[in-house]
Formats: C-alpha cells, sequence, structure tokens
C-alpha cells in the first residue's frame, strides 16, 4: 500500500512540476519580489515553498526571461523579478500551448463522461 | 541575537556550496527568504523554525546549483563505452603478450615473466581512469562527436538476415587471431624454439634448429609477410561476420598470396638446415626411407600439405559464401 502511494506522489509531483514554470511565469507581469510570489501563489492554489521558488527565479532570470534589481531603500533588502520582452513573448506561447493541450487531456480524460 | 547567530551560521553552509562568483549575491536573497518567512509566521516565529522548514543547507544548495552531477553524460556514454572497451582490450593484451615474449625470450625467467602479469590489474585500472578523465573533460569542453554515417539511416542499409549457417564464428576468428600474432611473435623473438632438443650422454643440451639460421633475416620476413596476409584475412571475416561474397574473395586472394608465398620460401631460398638432415639420415634405420628424407623432398611434401589445406579451405570457403551469402 504504502508502495502505491508512493507512486501515486511521485506521478502528482511530476504533473505539478510540469506546470510550476508556467504559474511562476505568469505572475510576474510586474515587478514582484521573491516571498510576495510565494504568498500570491500559495493562496492561489499553486502549492510551492521559498527553497523552490527562490532559486527557480535565478534561474529563469539566467534563462533571460525574467529580470531583477534590488531594493535596497527599504529597512529590508528585497530583490524584485519581472517578465523580460523576451519572457513576454515565451509566456504567451506557452499559455497557448497549454491552451490546445488542456483542451486535448479534457477529450481524452472525460469523453466517457 | 541567537536567532541572527543561526541564521548566519546557515547561511554560511549553503553558500559555502556553490560557486564563489554568486556566494554574495545568494547571501542576500536567503537573508531576505528567511526574514520574510520569519515576519510571515508572526509571533511563534523563530529563526530554528523557519530553517527547519528550509531543511539542510546541503539540501538547498543542490537546489541553486545547476552543475552536472555525474562524470559521463547520457550523450556521451555510447562512445564513452566503445572506447572503453577497446582501450581496455588493447591494455590486457599487451600486457599478456609481453609476459609471453618474455617467456619466449628466456625461459629460465619464466618467474619473472609471470610476475609481469601482475601488472594487468594496475594497467587496467589506470587505463579505466584514463579513458573515464578523457571524456569528463571532452564532455565539459562540449566536443561534439560527428555521427559517422554521412547520410540519414533508412532501412535499405539493414543487413540481411542472417542464415545460422553463414555466420562466421566471432570467438574462432579471434582464435585464429591470436594464433597468428602468437605464431609471429615466437617466430621473431625465439625461433630457436623450433629446434630439435638433444640431451647427450652426459645430460648436456644441444639444439638442431630445423630452420635454416644462417638465412634467417630472409626467410623470417617471408613467413611474417605470408602470417600478416594470413591476418587480412582473419580480420575481415571478424568484420563481416558471415560468409559474403566480400570474404570468398579476400580468401581466395589472400591464399593464393600464401601459397605463392611458400613456393618462395620452400624452393626457391634455403630454408631447411643442413645440419638438421645429416642428422635426421644417420638416425634413420629404415634404407628405404633415406632418399626420402631430403631438403627436396621435405619441402616438396609441406608445399603439398599448403596446398592441399589452402585448397581444402578455399573450397568451404566458396561453398558457404555461393550457398549461404547470397540471399
Amino acid at each position: 500500500m504504502a508502495q502505491e502511494r508512493e507512486l501515486l506522489s511521485a506521478l502528482v509531483l511530476e504533473l505539478r512540476r510540469g506546470t510550476l514554470i508556467l504559474s511562476v511565469l505568469s505572475q510576474l507581469k510586474d515587478l514582484e519580489y521573491g516571498y510576495s510570489l510565494v504568498q500570491k501563489l500559495n493562496q492561489k492554489g499553486v502549492a510551492i515553498d521559498p527553497s523552490t521558488l527562490y532559486p527557480l527565479l535565478r534561474r529563469l532570470e539566467k534563462q533571460g526571461l525574467l529580470c531583477s534589481r534590488w531594493d535596497t531603500s527599504e529597512t529590508k533588502p528585497r530583490k524584485y523579478y519581472q517578465r523580460t520582452e523576451f519572457g513576454d513573448t515565451v509566456y504567451a506561447s506557452l499559455k497557448q500551448q497549454w491552451g490546445q493541450m488542456t483542451k486535448t487531456m479534457e477529450e481524452l480524460l472525460w469523453e466517457d463522461k | 541575537m541567537d536567532g541572527q547567530h543561526y541564521m548566519e551560521r546557515y547561511i554560511q553552509e549553503v553558500v559555502r556550496r556553490l560557486p564563489k562568483g554568486q556566494r554574495a549575491e545568494i547571501a542576500l536573497e536567503l537573508q531576505e527568504m528567511i526574514q520574510e518567512m520569519l515576519s510571515a509566521d508572526g509571533e511563534e516565529a523563530t529563526v530554528e523554525s523557519v530553517l527547519l522548514k528550509l531543511g539542510p543547507p546541503k539540501e538547498l544548495a543542490k537546489k541553486y546549483r545547476d552543475d552536472r552531477r555525474y562524470l559521463v553524460s547520457p550523450e556521451y556514454f555510447d562512445n564513452y563505452l566503445w572506447v572503453l572497451r577497446i582501450v581496455l582490450l588493447c591494455v590486457g593484451l599487451s600486457v599478456i603478450f609481453s609476459a609471453v615474449v618474455n617467456f619466449f625470450l628466456d625461459p629460465k625467467q619464466a618467474k619473472e615473466a609471470a610476475m609481469e602479469l601482475l601488472y594487468l590489474p594496475s594497467g587496467l585500472l589506470a587505463a579505466f581512469g584514463a579513458v573515464t578523465l578523457l571524456f569528463v573533460i571532452l564532455e565539459r569542453l562540449h566536443v561534439k562527436f560527428e555521427p559517422s554515417q554521412s547520410s540519414p539511416w533508412n532501412p535499405s542499409q539493414l543487413p540481411p538476415l542472417l542464415q545460422k549457417k553463414a555466420v562466421i564464428s566471432r570467438s574462432d576468428t579471434v582464435v585464429g587471431l591470436v594464433f597468428i600474432v602468437l605464431f609471429c611473435m615466437l617466430l621473431t623473438f625465439a625461433p630457436q624454439v623450433f629446434s630439435l632438443y638433444l640431451f647427450s650422454d652426459s645430460k648436456e643440451l644441444t639444439m638442431i634448429p630445423v630452420f635454416d639460421m644462417e638465412h634467417w633475416n630472409v626467410i623470417l620476413p617471408l613467413i611474417l609477410a605470408s602470417m600478416m596476409i594470413g591476418l587480412v584475412d582473419e580480420v575481415v571475416k571478424l568484420v563481416t561476420g558471415r560468409y559474403c561474397g566480400a570474404v570468398l574473395a579476400v580468401n581466395a586472394v589472400t591464399n593464393l598470396c600464401q601459397v605463392m608465398l611458400s613456393f618462395v620460401v620452400l624452393k626457391m631460398i634455403p630454408f631447411w638446415n643442413p645440419e638438421f638432415f645429416s642428422w635426421l639420415r644417420k638416425k634413420c634405420d629404415i634404407p628405404d626411407l633415406l632418399p626420402y628424407i631430403t631438403e627436396e623432398a621435405f619441402s616438396n611434401l609441406f608445399l603439398g600439405l599448403i596446398v592441399f589445406g589452402t585448397a581444402l579451405e578455399l573450397g568451404t570457403t566458396a561453398y558457404k559464401s555461393l550457398r549461404y551469402g547470397k540471399n
């Protein structure tokens, strides 16, 4: 039984992992800093913790999808991220792809009703 | 104060595992992360509880790192295995050959020659390490392996179906190869092995070589040439793996060359050791046989055997190639 539960968890994790980047990108039209993004995503039902998101934001910046800047004006220095133009283009394409995929999946999963 | 101390120690542990250039910024990020989590958790929050949530520094550092956690990637693995196999084979065989050759060079040093085989494990290990290191470097330098075919694969390139009888056993050819090489080694480094060993009454050993050692510098190259030609035949068989037109053609040509060379060696140059024959004639008790114990007779006999053997081999190869080789 434990093995079955483990397998299920692993498969769910795979599913979640596939959508993580898209969900992160979707929230970065405007400037956001790491923790606010964590809270926003959690509120909207995307399970993510800071130790995953912060490195992910760095990676996306490295790939050119995001740009960042430090705000040292407050007592707490914060790193703000936002989509680049390239990020916007990629996000738009991904969104389109997602639309097509969900349509296909809906048909596949609910055709028997 | 305690909490601050914990936080600094935690951050230190994470960033020390990261590349130098990124350390300062990631440390700042981690500080932001931890402080945000602290304020978000409210009254009950302590640095310890936040750090517990974040998990061991090692794990967090892993998430920040994007370097490869392997030596050779799947992309390079096939080439790596292929090169490894060849290199290990070569190293292994050379160590063994070297020991064998040294043994034949001086049979009294048999123990020393056997000791050479002890180099085998360390030699193989060193070769393994060298090839692995080479591929680790190649991969990091993004060296691309070009595909060997100029055109992309398509089904017409598939080799024909193998009939069991058409297959040339790989182990047979390898054995043949090994024998040829060993025989050549022997002829080159220890031709005196091919001698008559006589113990006199006083337990003294005299050796009468079978071959004419005075003309050995002419005989040896010719024999070696013949052996090398035979080697080509074996290699072709090894590479194609089955009886076919190419194998038949190569077999015919090599056999023909070998017969011609044998003719030259046996009939056209001094080959036998005259001493050998005088000894034989002395020892021969049957008078009727005496006229047959001559160099010429022996040469003819050997040549006859060679021609017979060659014809037999050629015949079998031809039969198999023509019968099973064409689809």
